[in-house]
């Protein structure tokens, strides 16, 4: 590409076109600019365009093409060829400072990021020259021109904030500072005296400031890493001037705008961070100006306003207070009686209170509101600043802070009492001052767990919350109301029960106010409150002390749920949850009505699903109502069906995603209370079941697997009667599951239930395939997981059909495979298999194969039975698992172990462990000692046998001596001493 | 039947399987490229000799002697008059005042006295065996224009000062054979390709004969520093014959008790034992390690330091060569000095114990009767940032290869709560290493099935809050680790499924032919 006027022409016309709003136009010229970008000189007509176009919007659209194909094609990878020649780099790195200071500020920027792009690469081996040129550029007195270099300065150097220490990145700092470091001193010297000579001119200072600005994230950009010889030497010069700054005050500078940061509080904000960089890491050499900064900092935050504007100013300052005061060697600065009352007074009060920011946000954006009271999103408020400044100050100084404090709150509460109507932010603050005082480790599970000794919650919550709380207009001051519940809410640990149960009433009164807020944390905190544990881990407010207001409680909670604003409140539906699981079978009455309401809810939603948590705890409430009430009644379960098919079939028709999870979990619920048979209406849904499309969605995978099983379980036989074609499809869902290393054990549950369930007949023609994909995936890649489950599969196929069957299937495949498989397999790694249940599987095949299976009596096979037997016996002396799984009714959503946006498992549709053997066995060690009891009379000749026999009996009866009730003792006595004397009084003595 | 607990097998393994523990070792072997104003605390490569320190009385006697305040400041002019002239009294005389020049407190004329091209009058000086004043003069003149730049050391052994300082090494009188081994010293202090110079010419023989029961102790503390010096820089290492030729004397000299002598000897272990394993064990194997830790409470700063950094040295060698100084009782010094006044020493005493926590579980149950996670604890709290920095290493190193009991004692002694609190210090690597002591403490309470706890643990301490923002970090690692540990710790993980072909309907149920026999 030649660079004259015809290509500068051609290269104006499509830029052009790619701003055009329509795609037809628009996406081709973009792809044609793609498909030149590679020739020689493109960048230069780009960096003509931007320079000399005469349509400022084509400068702009060339600036913005530039950084983009620079930010694509700068980067030498390696082995890769590279994308731009070597003349074009040269030529760019050339041109591009010059042009960049000399363009107007739109193409600064964009070239200012262009340069930083190539700085990263190439700086500083490759572009050399690239400082002293900016550097040259702080003489031209012209801070147009110097903003531009500091800006560009700053992209190139903010990566020192956050990168690993090496050779490298400190070398390239030492270069910079060499050559950056005076001249910016300098500048930032000379700026500060222009800002005293243009001290009235409004235009120059903003200039001005903005270059002292950047020339403050250049220091905390440079002074990061490590504390450089330039700056340690200069900190006069810089510490007093910042010093300086942050008590200067401009009234030229101050905006009107009440959102927007202003120029002065950017810089001061960067001052408080340079100064909290100084504090925390060049502690020693800093020490004799911190406490000047501690002065200025304070005097700042006594003097600012309480506009929004100031938010992150006055955050970063109280943050720096809140580092330095949990000094030790600082605390000397804080301790004076005074100083902590002014503080106290001056910045932590006035940051506490309640801004009409606040208001309106409780008022019109509750959930930005409640996200931020509530789930901590705070973090740059003031609000979170000033409580992190009470803990720091708590730390050493915890019995006058809070003395200091109860005084404010007292004085507070009193100012509130006398007019209430006027006063009632005072109350607020009080409220919140008390709670961060307070609180010393919080979670979202249990709320405060740790409370300052020095309060007294209960006689403030009787005192001050309870009113608050029993005031019969629950609309009257919805802020305190909520600040009454939130309480309530966090120190639910703290208080003792019988406020507890005096506040549940109330709470159940508040899910009627009009405030979202108000009536959402009324029904979180009735939540957190079902959640809590009493004695015996059950929990502590019991079905029965809420029987009162069962009744009440229901209905408020559905009543809250018509609120505007509040059709699918979270908060709501989770309070519905828990209630349900609290409340068990009293609310079997209510269920018609419930059922009712949550179908429509669910029918509404499913119109456009936008709020998952709600969603969720929507299925749960619904598998709730089902198990509580078929628990009573298993026949009911067709009313329910009735219920919720026909909502089920439209969201199954419609295909919406996100429900078909639940779906699946629900009516897995539902066909497992069936008795037995299946019915027709199941039944006409199955081949829809093993559809592709569904299992190609990963969240569909578990439920899918669980109602297949269940298909299975109740109705095997009619699978096999009825159904006899979809075997090979549901054979194929299980080659599907099986090579995936995600999916595995899901294609083994479906496949165990197969074998279970299914008639041996029926699969006959499969079994032979089914293991020969089973070693297909042994062999290609095998897992820890897949091994696991394989050993289950294996040992219920024995149990199933015999050991003999087992051994005959394998060496079908291949001569010597069952011999292969237990020696590589199953010996090696049966000890890895966890789970009591499968467990016992492996016991009970393991035990078969052993015993019944005459190649292991005189084939080769024989020298495998030993290990096998010593396997077996390594797999009961594995210590049992004994760890019990959490109630289900303290389950979180964020607990619950398949939670994601794809799958969401519910636990209320929770399955009961499954065990396939049942009674058949009860103790599987027992039916091992019997098994080789037989074994051995049976094949008396084999004395080896007897030998192997007799050993595990010394073994086990080790064991049994751990049993009471163990008749079989003296039956292995017995037999001991008859086959062995000698032997029993050897392993006597 | 559901199998549980399937996801996340290699948890289970045990945690410090394939971490090589040698990396745990933070050495000092890198040469580091430093922002920072040069280390105040070691001592000085090299000096310039100011005042007669061990002049005799009778010199002051001697004919040739001119008395200081008698000495007319003559001009450089002069000086190279008197230095070229013939006669012995004029060249005493200039290289005396050439001598005064280069000893005043500012600015000695160094490069002018290079210029006026005296060095090789000077050196020349040196071989005047019958002239000992004229001798001693050019000695110290040359001494302290060894004691200036590089460019400045590089003059002085141009004019082939080296041999000749050597054999004046041997010199009858005192205090010209001490103004040689300063000499020397200097020129040994300018870096390692000197040093080896003046090794190569058998300098260490002819210092250590001049050690005896009657070496008075002004010269053996030149001699020591000296000999420092012949053990410093890295890139390369002194030669293994040099090291062994002077350990001998170096661990006689440390049981001296001057504490000038104890200081240099102790700064020249720590420079043999800045190294690799291999010359770690040259200076274990010479026993010398008891002594050292016995120093580290010596109450001179001088002589605490650098024992304490040779011991730091050792302990960042093998689990063997650690146990010695384990032996030796490091673990009963270092708690004093974690909480020693000065900020340098707990830092270095910090090192030194990260150094001993990555060792196996054994050193660090030692390292727990012994008391030291208190002190490591307040470290943490109440160091400043380097101390905390070094503390935390020991923290993450400890959580390496602790059992899970001792890992639940760290715990209890306050190490989490410490270590979140510095999730929020300004330097990446910090907080990485914070991640992964969390990230290890979580592997221990997975083995005793207390996950849940630690989760609601580190909540409590405000750790949640602190990993949640750390997943904005700039750092691309750091935020890696954070999201890590949310995904893992705080809430759950997303599986993935695999593709198969299938039909619209179903999928179908076939097996390829067995290819090749199956072989597990």
């Amino acid at each position: 590409m030649e660079l004259n006027d015809a290509n500068l022409q051609t290269l104006t016309e499509f830029l052009r076109k790619t701003l055009d709003p329509d795609p037809t136009v628009r996406r081709p010229a973009e792809k044609f600019l793609e498909s030149v970008e590679g020739n020689q000189n493109y960048p230069l007509l780009l960096l003509t365009l931007l320079e000399k176009s005469q349509d400022n919007v084509i400068r702009v659209c060339a600036a913005v093409t530039f950084k983009n194909y620079i930010k694509r094609n700068w980067r030498i990878v390696e082995d890769e060829p590279n994308k731009i020649s070597d003349p074009d780099r040269t030529a760019v790195k050339a041109n591009i400072v010059n042009l960049m200071l000399s363009s107007p500020e739109q193409i600064q920027k964009q070239l200012s990021d262009a340069i930083s792009i190539i700085g990263r690469e190439d700086f500083p081996q490759k572009w050399p020259d690239l400082l002293t040129e900016m550097v040259a550029r702080f003489r031209s007195g012209d801070f147009h021109i110097i903003n531009g270099v500091l800006r560009t300065a700053h992209s190139l150097f903010k990566r020192y904030r956050h990168e690993f220490k090496s050779n490298e990145l400190w070398s390239e700092i030492k270069l910079v500072l060499d050559t950056f470091a005076l001249p910016l001193t300098e500048l930032f010297k000379a700026t500060i005296e222009l800002c005293q000579t243009h001290a009235t001119d409004v235009n120059a200072l903003k200039v001005l400031f903005s270059s002292l600005t950047l020339i403050a994230k250049l220091f905390y950009s440079l002074n990061f890493q490590d504390l450089p010889e330039f700056f340690e030497d200069n900190m006069e010069t810089w510490m007093t001037n910042f010093h300086g700054l942050l008590t200067l005050d401009n009234k030229l500078l101050q905006t009107d705008d009440e959102e927007e940061a202003g120029l002065l509080e950017l810089l001061k904000s960067q001052i408080c961070d340079n100064a909290a960089l100084y504090a925390q890491k060049y502690d020693e050499e800093f020490q004799p100006y911190l406490p000047r900064f501690v002065t200025a900092i304070w005097n700042l935050l006594v003097s600012t306003g309480q506009e929004v504007k100031y938010d992150l100013l006055v955050s970063n300052a109280i943050q720096f207070l809140a580092s330095v005061c949990e000094r030790p060697h600082y605390k000397h600065l804080f301790e004076d009686q005074n100083t902590l009352t002014s503080i106290c007074e001056k910045v932590i009060v006035p940051n506490m209170e309640f801004r009409s920011a606040d208001e309106e946000a409780f008022e019109d954006n509750s959930e930005e509101y409640i996200r931020r009271d509530l789930e901590g999103s705070d973090i740059d408020t003031r609000r979170r600043a000033a409580c992190d400044l009470v803990r720091g100050l708590c730390k050493f100084f915890e019995g006058p802070v809070t003395a200091i404090f109860s005084g404010y709150v007292n004085s507070m509460l009193s100012e509130y009492a006398k007019n209430p109507r006027e006063n009632w932010k005072h109350k607020d603050a009080a409220i919140y001052l008390v709670t961060s005082l307070a609180s010393k480790a919080q979670t979202q599970k249990h709320g405060i767990t740790q409370a300052n000794e020095l309060v007294n919650l209960t006689e403030f919550f009787v005192n001050h919350i309870l009113p608050d709380l029993k005031s019969p207009n629950v609309n009257e001051f919805p802020v305190l109301k909520a600040d009454a519940i939130k309480y309530v809410m966090i120190f639910r640990s703290q208080l003792p029960k019988e406020q507890l149960l005096q506040a549940v009433p109330l709470l159940i009164t508040h899910l009627q106010a009009e405030s979202t807020v108000e009536h959402t944390y009324a029904a979180h905190a009735l939540e957190r409150l079902f959640t809590m544990r009493g004695p015996n881990n059950a929990t502590l407010i019991t079905a029965a002390e809420m029987a009162p207001f069962t009744e009440q409680l229901l209905n408020n909670l559905f009543k809250a749920l018509a609120f505007p604003g509040s059709a699918e409140n979270e908060y709501i539906m989770k309070a519905i949850m828990r209630s349900f699981s609290l409340l068990q079978e009293s609310i079997v009455p209510y269920i018609p009505t419930l059922i009712g309401q949550l179908t429509h809810k669910l029918l509404q939603v499913s119109k456009n699903p936008s709020k998952p948590h709600f969603n969720h705890y929507l299925f749960e409430s619904l598998c709730l109502s089902v198990r509580i009430t078929c628990k009573a009644n298993p026949t009911t379960v067709s009313s329910f069906e009735e219920a919720l098919f026909p909502v089920f079939t439209e969201i199954l028709q419609n295909d919406v995603q996100e429900f078909l999870p639940y779906v699946f979990q629900v009516m897995s619920l539902l066909l497992e209370i069936h008795s037995n048979s299946i019915p027709a209406s199941y039944m006409a849904l199955f081949p829809h079941l093993l559809q592709p499309v569904l299992w190609e969605r990963t969240g569909n995978i578990p439920p899918l697997v669980r109602l297949l099983q269940a298909y299975l379980e109740k109705g095997g036989e009619t699978i096999a009667r009825s159904a006899a074609d979809k075997i090979p499809g549901l054979l194929g869902v299980f080659q599907k599951l099986i090579a995936s290393k995600a999916n595995d054990h899901q294609g083994f549950y479906l496949l165990n239930s197969i074998i279970e369930h299914m008639p041996p007949e029926s699969l006959t023609q499969y079994r032979k395939q089914i293991f020969i994909l089973l070693f297909q995936r042994l062999q290609s890649s095998k897992t820890t997981k897949f091994i696991k489950s394989f050993l289950v599969f294996v040992n219920l196929y024995c149990v199933k059909y015999g050991a003999i069957a087992l051994q005959e299937i394998f060496d079908s495949i291949q001569p010597k495979m069952f011999g292969m498989v237990l020696e590589k397999i199953v010996i090696p790694e049966v000890q890895k298999v966890s789970g009591p249940v499968e467990k016992k599987i492996c016991a009970v095949g393991i035990t078969k194969v052993l015993t019944e299976c005459p190649a292991m009596m005189d084939t080769e096979y024989t020298k495998l039975w030993t290990p096998l037997l010593q396997a077996l016996i390594g797999l009961f002396e594995l210590p049992e698992d004994d760890s019990i799984p959490d109630d289900e009714h303290f389950i979180d959503i964020e607990d619950t172990p398949g939670y994601q946006t794809a799958f969401s498992q519910l636990a209320f549709a929770g399955k009961k462990e499954h065990d396939p053997i049942g009674d058949a066995v009860g103790n599987p060690k027992i039916l091992l000692a019997q098994s080789l009891h037989k074994l051995s009379t049976a094949c008396p000749g084999r004395v080896r046998f007897h030998m192997q026999a007799i050993l595990f009996f010394f073994w086990f009866e080790s064991m049994c001596l751990d049993f009471k009730n163990c008749h079989f003792r003296n039956h292995i006595n017995k037999h001991c001493t008859f086959f062995f004397p000698p032997l029993c009084r050897f392993l006597q003595c | 039947m559901p199998t549980k607990n399937v996801t996340d097998e290699r948890l289970s393994k045990f945690k410090n399987k394939g971490k090589d523990p040698a990396k745990l070792r933070e050495k000092r072997i890198t040469e580091c490229v430093e922002l920072r104003k040069a280390h105040k605390n070691e001592n000085f490569l090299k000096r310039r000799n100011l005042t007669l320190s061990s002049l005799p009385d009778e010199e002051a006697l001697s004919p040739d002697y001119i008395p200081n305040e008698l000495v007319t400041h003559l001009s450089i002019e002069d000086i190279i008059k008197d230095v070229n002239s013939d006669c012995r009294k004029s060249q005493t005389r200039g290289c005396q005042a050439a001598r005064k020049l280069l000893s005043q407190e500012r600015n000695p004329p160094l490069k002018e006295i290079i210029d006026a091209g005296l060095l090789s009058n000077f050196v020349s000086f040196l071989s005047m065996d019958d002239e000992p004043t004229l001798q001693f003069e050019a000695a110290w003149a040359l001494t302290n224009i060894a004691s200036g730049t590089s460019w400045h050391t590089q003059q002085v052994v141009e004019h082939g000062a080296v041999p000749a300082f050597i054999s004046l090494l041997s010199s009858p009188m005192l205090h010209i054979s001490e103004q040689a081994v300063w000499a020397l010293g200097n020129i040994a202090g300018d870096g390692a390709t000197y040093r080896d110079v003046l090794i190569e010419c058998n300098v260490i023989p002819a210092l250590l004969s001049r050690i005896s029961p009657d070496t008075p102790v002004g010269y053996l503390r030149n001699l020591t520093w000296t000999l420092s010096n012949l053990c410093r820089n890295k890139n390369p290492f002194p030669p293994l014959s040099a090291v062994q030729q002077m350990l001998p004397s170096l661990v006689q000299l440390l049981h001296l008790s001057d504490k000038d002598i104890l200081s240099d000897a102790c700064w020249a272990i720590s420079y043999l034992s800045d190294g690799d394993n291999d010359r770690i064990e040259i200076v274990v194997k010479t026993g010398i390690v008891p002594r050292l830790v016995e120093l580290m409470s010596h109450q001179e700063l001088g002589v605490m330091t650098p024992a304490l950094r040779s011991i730091g040295n050792t302990v960042s060698g093998s689990d063997l060569q650690t146990q010695t100084a384990i032996d030796a009782g490091v673990l009963n010094v270092l708690p004093k000095l974690m909480r020693h006044p000065k900020a340098s020493i707990q830092k270095e005493a910090a090192w030194a114990l990260s150094n001993i926590a990555a060792g196996p579980c054994k050193q660090i149950q030692q390292l727990i009767t012994c008391g030291l996670l208190p002190p490591l604890v307040h470290l943490l709290r109440n160091g400043d940032f380097k101390t905390q920095r070094e503390a935390v290493w020991a923290v993450t190193n400890f959580t390496s290869g602790a059992t899970v009991e001792q890992v639940v004692q760290l715990v209890q002694s306050g190490a989490l709560e410490a270590i979140i609190n510095l999730l929020q210090v300004k330097d990446a690597k910090v907080i990485l290493v914070i991640l992964d002591a969390i990230n290890n403490i979580f592997m221990a309470a997975e083995k005793l099935g207390e996950m849940e706890k630690l989760s609601l643990l580190i909540e409590e301490l405000g750790g949640l809050d602190r990993i949640e923002i750390l997943q904005n970090h700039d750092n691309e690692m750091v935020y890696q680790a954070a999201h890590n540990i949310i995904e893992k710790y705080f809430s759950d993980s997303d599986t993935h499924g695999e593709k198969v072909d299938a039909t619209e309907d179903e999928f179908g149920f076939q097996s390829p032919d067995v290819q090749k026999a199956f072989e597990f």
